[in-house]
């Protein structure tokens, strides 16, 4: 009984108002598919991170790290590590494949202007994954297997021999189908030799005994092939994109001579028997009982840790990062569920007789408040179902988005979109069901609220006039004030959610003032309505002002959008005009010098000497700043330590001090002490302030810093602890620099200054070196970069809100179809009449923009003041982008005009009663 | 030894100093590594008992093998040597056979041979002399583990002719080579966990050179004796892929003062009993032999208590049959005893290609 | 005699629903002299409405010709018969039709402003006729605050703004009660007789009928037969009500 009611009542008539229905179920996917995207996305950074890491990792069960590395003249006194199984040392790193493939004639002959060009991003280049280990002490903790190989390896400077013929293996070899170990080291002796996946090698083109260009820093050398990887353990990261070599070679290619990224443990199950294939990974009270043990007698400086610990702090790291790329997609849905919300409140004003009907012939008022659900539920569940595929879709062009983001700012990831999840599919039901159903609620309620008398009332389809009633604003009030109670709450786990909750709380409380504004405006707008626009403006706003309660959900769905829109506007166009500032009066240097590969976390890119040597001799140059960063862990979480030249700093430079009042002054007593300056980010993350004492891990062990200066950065938001070169040097060694700033004698000309030192670099060699002019416009460029998905993420929510705003117009449309009708009967022409719909849609427009903008400036002093220094810790100053937001308004305006151009036509259908 | 010329073939020799007569000695310098050459192993073979009666034998070898002497590369983890190292306990009362075996490369000090004194070390495992000139050898893997002090016993005894081991027809075929042939021992052997201490007699040998074999040689069958008459016969007897014999094996019949006896192919003949041992690597050893020593009035024959101690390495993919021997027989017609080592290489496929320079 | 105001010649209409076609009119012809009140009488689905609605330019014959003051409408494009209702025709409904949003004022001023006329004389005009059909105090009201028969009153003043050649109403009485309803038709009978204005109406009420001058009686789509009606229009003569009188309705 009520399944066929519910299929002669919602289903038809859903089938009936098509357009209304498609638009709800599409602005519900779009809600959904965003939501999902933006899963996808984030899981898409970390978890790209993650697999590398867990394919990589093997059987290791405990690493042993330290700062910036381990010293490997300790590793002969870690031998007691055996005695909890297999251990092994590796270097671990990026670099980029330079120039197609084999048959591509070399690049290295380039011009230094191309050399300038952003030669890491080009399409010809391909970042891989570079593993160095010992291959005789790692095959216990990870699996090779090894397809075709190159015959006998020739070290330099001795011929070719022919005692191991090629694609075969010695006779004497007892392993069927595999190389020994030794054979396998054979394979990597020499400093050139790497095997590569088969993927890779399929992928680009590659044979055994190819040579190839790695580019490691800013050094470009040239490998050989020497056998192929079939699809099994590290090989399986990121597409195959895997290169193996000698840990010897590894440690020159990315020179990091002396000393080892880590190593690596695997824990023998307790008793079992040398052959390995039974051995069974070990548990994990196992893992924590030899953690424990291992810490206990691991010399200060180093530290054991689970594999999966380097992949939370990439996480934590990217955290603050993903929350707001979360809460926006969010936006998306919620727009989506005001449409729900819209639908079914049209649906059941529009059917009020109808369910009087119901309720007169014995339909109990469960039962239509089951019906009305139920439409609800049929839009949430298609809209889910479009949304799941959708946001597969946009999920592609969303890490497209993020992807230089994250690599630029974060970890360097070869980002491809991770497949759609079970958990996936389960979160979007989770989501877009039960949330329909409370936007529904309602409505559907107010439903069930409707007597057997409606029945009888004849055409009361449209309400009359609304009344303001003092009444309706204490709600709205109250939530207000409780946004702006939240808004002085501090940060929960680095996280800013009371923020967030202000803002929510902000939109709500809009919201709910939204009808109460636009019985406001009409009231007002009546006669400059009418003398503007004529007899269309006046009958444009009469039908507004009808139907004020239900073009209010619309509106406020469209102004909470548009309100997202102009507050990160506010926040991005102020926080621009605050790096803009910053670069200014920090960026000192004439010319700046990196690596050609841009260096991210697990992935450390170096200058080496002849590049610093070309530089430093130039007669130009006055005097040069080294700079070295390395990743610190500081509380668990990721931070940037970093080594510059305080004297240089001093005389040349200039940072932008937030405390004490004499930077300068500090930085002097810094130098040749144990004192720190750190980055604001850091600063308002961890508490600090000058005077504190910092306790940092070194290689000697966790050692105290004062820290005597907070400065200004906008570049790193983990944060960043500086020290004096010299301090630098005593505790974590002479490593060499990832960067370079060069002062100019007066006189010379930056650019020739560049050009000429590219073009005494030789062939193997690349620097990035940027003017002080291209510096500034880079930064700008990957600033505004970073901020381009969350754009995207604006326009889908309009998009949604707009579909909506057309999904009112249409349904006011066809309501009002009589009194359409009858306007064309005394003599309106169908351009008056549609050019009175298209007035309403852009009306309605205008006041979701007014709406908007006042919100819109609420929230985004909400995102600069607390989400932002929460999240972030940056100090940015307020700015107004005017001329922005003028713009925006106005293609919001043309936007929801254009929106009201279906309904437009729709409306000027003549329609007359035929007898019956 | 197989597994390390195997290991050496993907080198030339070019650049590493070859055997040569004339070669003088000096110990304890000698005992100590020779990096110039490419090849280099410590040997040690021993038969121990407990207390109680209880039987062992063990081998512990360090081995060196050249691979580049001047790498490129200036990474410590540059690949200069490679070293090897195997660790066997036989166990016959208990019908064990336990071995474990490292493959290492240098690296910063992982493993090693130092010049100035006679210290091998890979990883954990060593053996060195300690101040009163023992040499100390300690040895641990999962389920065999020796833990033992050897003093010197009888003067080195050189093997070959003018400070010379020949193996092959070309002069550089050859290496320098000195045992210990009979080394008072005391210690802890460990068999699956289980520790005995022990006390018996070893032999190590200490051997240097570049190249060894040559094409036609498919492996060759060695065994270290100690007789019950206060005397020690080394024997090695190389066989050519045409199963003939090579004219170049050799031994070495030292005194009970010390004093040596070369013997030549022609003054000695070694002989399978006819007797077999197939192995899980799938080669088949003769396990029984008899010696003849016309010239010494030697006669002797030597039989194994336990027939499986082959040593199968991962590493090398190599195998090898090395175990402790019984031997009777008789010396002028006087009936003798004794104990020793047996080691046969090259039952496992034709190693004469591969190790060829 | 001139040419009629109005002339209809074998005029058919059918509605396609499905698989079934209903003739709503079957070869109907008549003419409509300038000054004529004619009433179409018959029971409901007669094809009274449909006649009304292609002699109002609101429809379109399946055959036969509508030509009114000697244009033939199916010739006209839909913008000139827009521009043909907005300038010489007038309607009332039976259900008032006024725009709910509108005062009174604006709802009868509406033709005049969609044919482009200016506020000020839209709103005279608007005033001068609401003055004549008796609501002339309740311009500034919206509809949901007057009677029916103000409404009625209103839309009627509506029709004629803009002072069109012929009136149409469909059941202009329908939705109100009898008195109410003669109040109406007396107006009607009125307008007719003192202002020269031609109606042609639609109903299936004896009473109303007996207003008009001419009634034409249909039945299945087919004129039953055309009669006189008893010769003096003001037969029902109802009084007019007063200028300042409140409606009872």
């Amino acid at each position: 009984m009520q399944s066929r009611l519910f299929n002669q009542f919602i289903l038809r008539r859903m089938a009936q108002e098509r357009t209304r229905t498609l638009t709800t179920v599409v602005g519900i996917a779009l809600g959904i598919a965003v939501v999902l995207a933006i899963q996808l996305t984030n899981a898409s950074s970390v978890r790209g991170f993650e697999t590398a890491l867990t394919s990589v990792a093997g059987r290791t069960s405990i690493e042993i790290v330290g700062t910036g590395g381990i010293d490997e003249t300790r590793l002969p006194d870690l031998g007691w590590l055996r005695a909890f199984g297999g251990m092994s040392p590796v270097i671990e790193g990026e670099m980029a494949i330079v120039g197609s493939g084999p048959d591509t004639p070399q690049q290295g002959s380039s011009t230094p202007s191309t050399r300038t060009e952003r030669g890491f991003r080009a399409p010809r280049t391909e970042a891989v994954k570079v593993l160095g280990v010992d291959i005789l002490q790692d095959l216990t903790l990870r699996d090779y297997a090894l397809g075709e190989v190159q015959g006998g390896s020739t070290p330099a400077g001795s011929k070719p021999e022919g005692s191991m013929p090629e694609g075969s293996k010695p006779e004497g070899s007892q392993h069927e189908g595999s190389l020994t170990s030794q054979q396998f080291l054979e394979l990597l002796t020499s400093p050139r030799a790497i095997v590569i996946t088969e993927k890779l090698a399929r992928r680009r083109g590659y044979a055994l005994g190819d040579e190839l260009q790695l580019m490691a820093g800013d050094r470009v050398s040239t490998f050989v092939v020497r056998g192929l990887l079939k699809d099994e353990g590290p090989a399986k990261v990121v597409d195959g994109s895997f290169v193996l070599m000698d840990i010897a070679a590894a440690q020159l290619a990315f020179d990091r001579l002396g000393r080892v990224d880590r190593l690596d443990v695997q824990l023998r199950g307790d008793g079992r028997a040398a052959d390995e294939a039974a051995a069974t990974a070990p548990g994990s009270a196992e893992i924590d009982a030899a953690l424990a043990a291992i810490s206990a007698r691991l010399p200060a400086g180093l530290t054991a840790q689970r594999p999966s610990r380097r992949g939370e702090q990439v996480e934590r790291m990217l955290a603050a990062f993903h929350l707001n790329l979360t809460a926006l997609s969010w936006v998306a849905l919620v727009v989506g569920l005001f449409l729900v919300y819209n639908t079914v409140t049209i649906s059941v004003i529009a059917r009020r007789e109808e369910i009087g009907m119901l309720r007169a012939l014995g339909v109990t008022r469960r039962q239509v408040l089951g019906l009305f659900l139920g439409e609800a539920a049929v839009l949430g569940l298609a809209g889910t179902l479009l949304g799941i595929g959708l946001g597969r879709v946009l999920a592609d062009a969303a890490v497209g988005l993020t992807r230089s983001t994250v690599s630029t700012l974060y970890i360097a990831t070869a980002a491809s979109t991770p497949a759609l999840a079970g958990w996936h599919i389960v979160l979007a039901f989770a989501i877009g069901l039960p949330l329909s159903l409370v936007a529904a609620s309602l409505p559907s309620l107010e439903a069930s609220r409707v007597p057997p008398t409606a029945a009888m009332r004849g055409s009361d389809r449209l309400e009359s006039r609304v009344r303001l009633r003092a009444a309706v604003l204490v709600a709205p009030a109250m939530v207000l004030l409780a946004a702006l109670a939240l808004a002085q709450l501090g940060p929960v786990d680095g996280r800013p959610l009371f923020g967030y909750a202000a803002s929510f709380a902000t939109i709500i409380g809009a919201s709910l003032l939204v009808p109460a504004f636009i019985f406001l405006l009409a009231r007002s707008l009546a006669g400059p309505l009418r003398r503007l626009l004529g007899v269309e403006g006046l009958l444009a706003h009469a039908n507004l002002a009808a139907a004020i309660p239900r073009l209010s959900i619309s509106v406020a769905a469209l102004a909470v959008s548009l309100s997202m829109m102009v507050a990160v506007a506010v926040m991005i166009g102020s926080f621009r005009d605050t790096v803009a500032y910053w670069v200014g009066q920090t960026l000192q240097a004439d010319l700046f010098i990196g690596p050609g590969l841009q260096p991210t976390v697990g992935s450390e890119q170096t200058l080496s000497a002849p590049v610093i040597e070309a530089v430093e001799a130039h007669p130009g140059v006055e005097a040069v700043d080294s700079f070295r960063n390395i990743d610190l862990v500081y509380n668990g979480n990721l931070v940037v330590l970093g080594a510059g030249n305080f004297d240089l700093v001093l005389s040349h430079g200039s940072l932008l001090f937030k405390a004490p009042a004499d930077g300068r002054e500090a930085l002097r007593r810094a130098i040749g002490t144990e004192s720190v300056v750190v980055s604001e980010a850091f600063a308002n993350k961890y508490g600090t302030r000058p005077g504190d004492t910092l306790t940092l891990q070194t290689p000697q062990g966790p050692r105290p810093f004062a820290v005597v200066a907070v400065y200004y950065d906008y570049a790193v938001d983990r944060g960043v602890i500086v020290m004096d070169r010299g301090t630098f040097r005593r505790y974590f060694g002479d490593l060499t620099p990832t960067g370079l700033a060069a002062y100019l004698k007066p006189g010379f000309e930056p650019e020739r200054v560049r050009a000429e030192v590219l073009a005494s670099l030789d062939e193997g060699h690349r620097a990035f070196i940027y003017t002080n002019r291209d510096l500034r416009a880079e930064v700008l460029r990957i600033f505004d970069s970073t901020f381009a998905i969350t754009y995207a993420l604006e326009i889908v929510a309009i998009v949604v809100a707009m579909l909506g705003v057309g999904a009112t117009l249409l349904t006011l449309v066809l309501e009002r179809q009589r009194d359409l009708s009858m306007l064309r009967l005394i003599g309106a022409a169908r351009r008056q009449v549609q050019r009175v719909i298209v007035i309403e849609a852009a009306l309605i427009g205008a006041a979701s923009q007014a709406i908007g903008l006042v919100v819109g400036l609420a929230l985004s002093v909400l995102l600069v003041y607390v989400i932002n220094v929460q999240s972030f810790g940056w100090t940015i100053q307020f700015r107004v982008p005017v001329t922005f937001l003028a713009q925006v308004s106005i293609a919001v305006i043309v936007a929801t005009a254009v929106a009201g151009i279906y309904p437009a036509r729709r409306a000027t259908r003549l329609v007359v009663e035929r007898d019956e | 030894m197989l597994l390390v010329l195997s290991l050496s073939t993907v080198l030339s020799a070019a650049d590493w100093r070859e055997a040569a007569a004339g070669y003088r000695f000096v110990f304890p310098r000698d005992h100590a590594s020779h990096p110039e050459y490419k090849i280099e192993w410590w040997y040690y073979t021993g038969n121990v008992e407990t207390s109680a009666g209880r039987r062992f034998g063990y081998q512990v070898t360090f081995f060196r093998v050249g691979v580049d002497q001047a790498p490129e590369n200036p990474s410590r983890w540059a690949v200069r040597d490679l070293y090897m190292a195997h660790l066997a306990v036989s166990d016959p009362e208990g019908r064990r056979y336990r071995f474990d075996e490292k493959l290492t490369r240098g690296g910063p000090g992982l493993s090693g041979a130092a010049t100035d004194r006679y210290h091998v070390w890979n990883e954990d495992w060593t053996a060195s002399l300690d101040d009163q000139g023992r040499h100390v050898i300690k040895a641990a893997g999962e389920r065999a583990g020796v833990d033992l002090v050897l003093s010197e016993g009888k003067a080195p005894a050189i093997n070959g002719i003018d400070g010379i081991s020949q193996k092959g027809a070309q002069a550089g075929n050859a290496s320098h080579y000195y045992s210990l042939t009979r080394m008072p021992t005391r210690g802890v052997i460990t068999v699956d966990g289980e520790r005995f201490e022990v006390s018996g007699e070893s032999w190590m040998d200490h051997e240097f050179g570049t190249s060894f074999l040559e094409r036609e040689q498919q492996g060759w069958d060695w065994l270290s004796l100690q007789l019950s008459d206060g005397r020690e016969l080394m024997l090695y007897q190389l066989r050519r892929s045409d199963g003939t014999r090579d004219p170049r094996s050799s031994g070495t019949l030292v005194d009970t003062d010390g004093r040596t006896t070369h013997l030549a192919a022609g003054a000695f003949t070694l002989a399978p009993t006819g007797q077999t041992f197939t192995a899980p690597s799938g080669a088949t050893y003769p396990i029984g032999w008899t010696i003849a020593v016309p010239g010494l009035g030697l006669d002797l024959r030597v039989s194994t208590p336990m027939e499986n101690q082959e040593l199968f390495t991962r590493g090398a993919g190599i195998a090898y049959w090395e175990g402790l021997v019984d031997l009777a027989g008789t010396s002028r017609g006087t009936r003798l005893t004794g104990r020793g080592y047996l080691e046969m290489t090259g039952y496992k496929g034709s190693l004469g290609r591969v190790m060829t320079q | 005699m001139g040419m009629p105001l109005l002339s209809a010649t074998d005029l058919t209409k059918t509605y396609t629903g499905g698989t079934t076609t209903v003739r709503a009119l079957d070869g109907v012809s008549f003419t409509l002299e300038a000054g004529d009140f004619v009433a179409l009488m018959g029971p409901s689905g007669c094809g009274k409405s449909t006649l009304l609605h292609l002699c109002g330019a609101m429809d379109r014959p399946t055959s036969g010709r509508v030509v009114l003051e000697g244009r033939h409408l199916a010739e006209l494009t839909d913008d000139e018969l827009t521009k043909l209702r907005r300038d010489r025709i007038g309607f009332v409904f039976q259900f008032f039709n006024l725009l709910p949003t509108l005062t009174l004022g604006d709802n009868i001023a509406l033709p005049c402003l969609l044919g482009g006329m200016a506020t000020a004389e839209a709103e005279a005009r608007a005033a001068r006729l609401a003055e004549r059909v008796g609501i002339g105090h309740r311009l500034r009201h919206y509809p949901q605050e007057v009677s029916g028969g103000e409404m009625q009153r209103a839309a009627i003043a509506r029709a004629l703004v803009h002072e069109p050649a012929l009136l149409v109403a469909d059941e202009p009485t329908g939705n109100l009660d009898s008195e109410t309803g003669a109040r109406v038709l007396a107006l009607l009978a009125e307008l007719n007789r003192e202002m020269g204005i031609t109606i042609l109406l639609a109903t299936h009420a004896q009473e109303v009928a007996a207003a008009s001058g001419r009634v034409m009686r249909m039945k299945d789509g087919r004129f039953a037969s055309a009669e006189s009606a008893p010769s003096a229009p003001g037969a029902i003569a109802l009084p007019l009500p007063d200028a300042n009188a409140v409606p009872a309705v």
